[in-house]
């Protein structure tokens, strides 16, 4: 009995101390990797990219969407071009952006890009309708975890 | 007794390229964080210890801190970020050389008596020169490079050789299109000094009155509000200047 607790005990302290213990999702890495190298996004990309920001993993893909995924956009499929008015529609939706009187009184792609402008997250000198890339849509994460409060 | 002679030289090589390459330390991990294998992701574990030229990449809510020399030169890798990484020091001088392929990192670069520091923080626009100092690194295709200061003196330079000495709130800003950095004081102005129109009405409130025909949105409501919008506007600043 002594034995096995013993043994239990240098397992668990080999485990903790190899950093094995904290379960680390690599296919999220390779995941980001391929989509540095995508020349254009899709609405599907974006959608997994807000599952892996609230916590979920790749595997989460081509999952449905949930009630309380308030960025999930209705009248695309996953294999449609993503453009820089759906990404502050799903942004703006998931950060609660304020900053725009119109974005508040209308959640439209148009009024949603406007108020990312207006928080710095787009820059004011493209369209709502531009097409995203995948580093792109990177890059607006590295922002979104930033106002999230990011290390 | 050529082969002496050889077999020596090459000890030699070894033996003085091993010198010149620093520990690069894994020091602590939250969430997903990687190291490039060969065309493999492979986790970082903390304490490990990384091969000069390593390439890291981080995932979303993910961090992770390593040390680059014995000099305890470190950088936070943020999430979504990935960077490689080469680092060599002797005795009397560290060389640190990241390149930043996306997202951001925040280097500490500790000032440490005769030793001669280089650090560079390179884009494919800019790069950044540090000594003794910490700073706030991103890169992105949408919004270019931001260098950020948050304790010394810091360098940017575009890739035409135009270069920025940054320090305080100044921030360097260099975007893709653009031959020059913006002026490093942008930002202080932007977060000063919002454009407002007549009877102090901002560009929302504007466009919301157009819209609604009035502020109380009944249809043929008071607009002449909006007649002559853009105006001259006196405004007195008293500037004071920090003592040193």
């Amino acid at each position: 009995m002594k034995k096995a607790l013993i043994l239990i005990v240098a397992l668990f302290s080999i485990i903790s101390f190899s950093g094995i213990s904290s379960s680390q999702d690599v296919t999220q890495v390779t995941f980001l990797s391929e989509l540095d190298n995508k020349s254009i996004a899709t609405y599907g990309d974006a959608l997994i990219m807000f599952k892996l920001q609230s916590g979920s993993t790749v595997s989460a893909k081509g999952k449905k969407t949930s009630d309380g995924e308030s960025y999930a956009l209705k009248g695309y499929t996953e294999s449609d071009t993503l453009t820089k008015g759906m990404a502050s529609l799903m942004t703006a939706r998931y950060l609660d952006l304020g900053g725009s009187f119109m974005y508040m009184i209308l959640d439209i792609e148009r009024y949603a890009y406007k108020a990312c402008i207006a928080n710095g997250i787009f820059r004011a000198d493209g369209s709502e309708n531009d097409k995203m890339s995948g580093p792109e849509l990177i890059e607006l994460f590295s922002k979104i975890s930033d106002m999230k409060g990011g290390k | 007794m050529k082969l002496i002679k050889l077999t020596l030289a090459a000890i030699s090589i070894l033996v003085f390229t091993a010198a010149l390459h620093s520990e690069i330390t894994v020091i602590k991990i939250e969430g997903s964080a990687a190291y490039k294998e060969g065309n493999k992701w492979v986790p970082l574990k903390s304490g490990q210890k990384l091969a000069e030229g390593v390439k890291v990449s981080t995932g979303a809510n993910s961090y992770a801190d390593i040390k680059l020399n014995s000099k305890n030169h470190t950088i936070r890798v943020k999430p979504f970020t990935m960077i490689q990484v080469f680092s060599k020091e002797t005795a009397t001088d560290t060389n640190t050389h990241i390149g930043l392929k996306r997202g951001g990192i925040m280097a500490k670069v500790p000032r440490e008596g005769n030793v001669k520091t280089i650090f560079k923080v390179s884009s494919p626009i800019a790069t950044s020169s540090v000594r003794g100092t910490e700073e706030n690194i991103s890169y992105g295709p949408d919004t270019g490079m931001i260098i950020e200061v948050v304790k010394g003196v810091v360098e940017g330079t575009n890739t035409l050789g135009r270069s920025n000495v940054l320090s305080g709130r100044q921030k360097f800003i260099q975007m893709y299109s653009k031959a020059e950095a913006f002026n490093i004081l942008n930002d202080v102005k932007n977060a000063s000094i919002i454009q407002i129109y007549g009877n102090g009405l901002t560009a929302d409130e504007i466009v919301t009155m157009l819209y609604s025909d009035d502020q109380t949105g009944s249809p043929g409501g008071e607009l002449t509000i909006l007649d002559n919008q853009v105006q001259d506007a006196s405004v007195n600043l008293i500037i004071q200047w920090p003592v040193p």
